[in-house]
């Protein structure tokens, strides 16, 4: 086992050199000079040669990767350019509500998916399965962003049951209020995954109900409810942490648009916020922060599985 | 691939998704050669008026004609979806074959990809779109760019599926060429998966298109745009409720239809593979 997770990151090295590579280049890639759109065209040249300098945008490109790449192992990435502080601070304040919202939407696009996987494999073939299929269909084609606007007035206006706009940090307001002002983002993003952890639930299952085994386990006597629920539903395991996994990128990416319907100050907010600004060093940090935390998910979700399946274990040994 | 296709009836699903596909599509091309209103234009007097036999869907905060902007949206979505498509899925497929085919390009080829993949498709796109600016060109390039990674990866894995045959192994040993062989043997063979995910890519573009607009980061105003239009009516969604219900249907309507020819195309083609989902 430990070999196998040993294996497994020297295995995303190269992936996280890659993606150190792509935010860099990503944002020099840009037309026109990043420091006029800044400052505007107005701007006293001395004070666009000024900051250019404190940017270290004068130097040659490969100069600036050095930087850069000094900048990441010190892990400290110098100041905003808009909100003038520094990036990892920035950054880390935004973590909080981000992953918060991913927990929930995750939870129940779990408990709503799942279950729809479950029962549209059961139902395989009858009229049941279309209507299922179909609904899951219209969760992954709805724009989330028109489904967030309408839920808002909804359950925000009409009924106020949810806040509908805002964050109050756990530290301040502690976890309840939290949790509240997260409660309606976090079902907009929930529902509009369910449908594909149910599509993905179900392929598994219906790939698992072929195998053989169950078949000897029918042909024995044992009762279709028993071979459903234990025999089926325990390697349907192994693809549901896959599916959750998966999913936690998908949410995470979600998550950007939801924040910035609901107003949550979240990493979705932030970048949106760093590109329409224009903010290069924000943009890179995070840029780089989604990708990582996308390869230790990824990671963890295949460790999880090796744990669970010691096929997947002694295959890649 | 002809085979499968005759022992298989067409899908229902290829057929409600198509006709379903026609009716934004003809609404579009109609409403276009009738309307009788400038899209751009404002009216202060008609300004969020309901819809009625004048405005089909209303009018917007400024008084323009919700109808002519949806229709000219829809024009606009499925050009950009297009455009998207096609240049992904010919970029994809070029890597895809070549990094299977030529083994010494894999490595260089697939961490690239890789590298891409790690970067959630739609942050991608949004980043990409914003460092580029509004624009239609530029939303085609940004969205194209997201969408090769995994076009790539669908067309690998089919080749190397297709070059372990027997026919393709017998082609080689005759000495046939490299284009021959990519032409004649593995693009025919491949099709039938990668179209699959073409279609889905099709649906993704238009679905990611709008989120593009509705952020701000995708079609310039005041071009009409489905994602735009839904960000216009945000504030007015308690008095003029249908302002953003139009161009939000529209989205949700064209993307479904692509889904649901997606997933049929996908049990038609591949029965193997049936109920992938």
């Amino acid at each position: 086992m430990i070999r196998y997770i040993f294996k497994r990151l020297l295995h995303s090295i190269p992936l996280i050199i890659a993606i150190t590579i792509i935010s860099f280049f990503i944002v020099h890639w840009m037309p026109g000079d990043p420091i006029r759109t800044m400052l505007g065209d107005k701007a006293p040249e001395e004070q666009v040669v000024r900051m250019r300098e404190e940017l270290n945008l004068d130097k040659p490109l490969y100069e600036q990767f050095q930087i850069w790449l000094k900048e990441l192992v010190r892990m400290d990435f110098g100041e905003s350019i808009m909100w003038k502080e520094s990036v990892v601070q920035i950054v880390k304040s935004r973590i909080e509500p981000t992953f918060l919202l991913a927990l929930i939407g995750i939870i129940i696009s779990v408990l709503l998916g799942v279950p729809l996987g479950i029962v549209s494999a059961r139902v395989h073939g009858k009229i049941m399965e279309k209507i299922l299929s179909v609904l899951s269909l219209l969760s992954i084609s709805l724009p989330a962003f028109w489904i967030a606007i309408i839920m808002i007035q909804i359950f925000g206006v009409k009924f106020q049951v949810f806040p509908v706009a805002g964050y109050h940090t756990i530290e301040n307001f502690g976890i309840l209020i939290a949790l509240k002002d997260l409660m309606l983002p976090g079902l907009v993003l929930g529902i509009m995954h369910s449908g594909q952890i149910g599509r993905m639930t179900k392929a598994s299952m219906l790939e698992i109900m072929k195998q053989d085994y169950l078949k000897t386990a029918r042909a024995s006597g044992i009762s279709e409810h028993i071979v459903l629920n234990y025999y089926a539903l325990k390697p349907a395991l192994t693809s549901v942490v896959v599916v959750i996994g998966f999913s936690f990128a998908a949410l995470l990416a979600g998550a950007v648009v939801i924040e910035q319907i609901f107003n949550i100050p979240g990493i979705g907010n932030l970048t949106i916020t760093a590109i329409l600004n224009r903010d290069y060093p924000v943009i890179q940090v995070v840029l780089l922060f989604i990708a990582i935390i996308f390869i230790i998910v990824n990671i963890i979700t295949d460790i999880v599985c090796a744990f669970i399946n010691p096929k997947v274990r002694y295959e890649n040994e | 691939m002809s085979k499968i296709m005759k022992k298989n009836n067409l899908n229902s699903y290829i057929i409600i998704g198509i006709i379903l596909l026609t009716i934004p599509i003809i609404v579009s091309i109609v409403g276009s050669l009738m309307s009788i209103h400038n899209p751009l234009e404002t009216d202060a007097l008609n300004k969020l008026q309901e819809p009625c036999v004048k405005y089909l869907m209303g009018t917007d905060d400024v008084g323009r004609d919700i109808f002519t902007r949806v229709t000219i949206g829809i024009r606009v979505s499925l050009l950009i979806g297009l455009s998207v498509t096609l240049i992904g899925t010919a970029l994809g497929m070029c890597i895809g074959i070549i990094s299977a085919y030529y083994k010494k390009t894999e490595k260089i080829l697939m961490r690239i990809v890789d590298g891409i993949m790690a970067f959630p498709t739609i942050i991608l796109a949004i980043v990409l779109a914003g460092i580029l600016g509004a624009g239609t060109k530029n939303i085609i390039v940004a969205l194209s760019i997201s969408y090769i990674p995994t076009l790539a990866r669908v067309t690998r894995n089919a080749t190397l599926e297709v070059l372990s045959k027997e026919y393709v192994e017998s082609a080689i040993v005759l000495g046939k060429s490299d284009i021959y062989i990519i032409f004649n043997y593995i693009v025919p063979n491949i099709l039938s998966q990668v179209i699959v995910q073409i279609t889905y890519t099709f649906a993704m573009a238009i679905l990611h298109e709008s989120i593009l607009s509705f952020l701000g980061v995708g079609i310039k105003v005041p071009t009409p745009s489905l994602g735009g239009m839904v960000n216009d009516g945000r504030n007015y969604i308690s008095i003029a409720p249908w302002v953003i219900t139009f161009p939000g249907l529209t989205i949700s309507w064209i993307v479904l239809a692509l889904n649901m020819v997606g997933d049929g195309l996908s049990e038609w083609l591949n029965p193997r593979r049936k109920n992938r989902g």
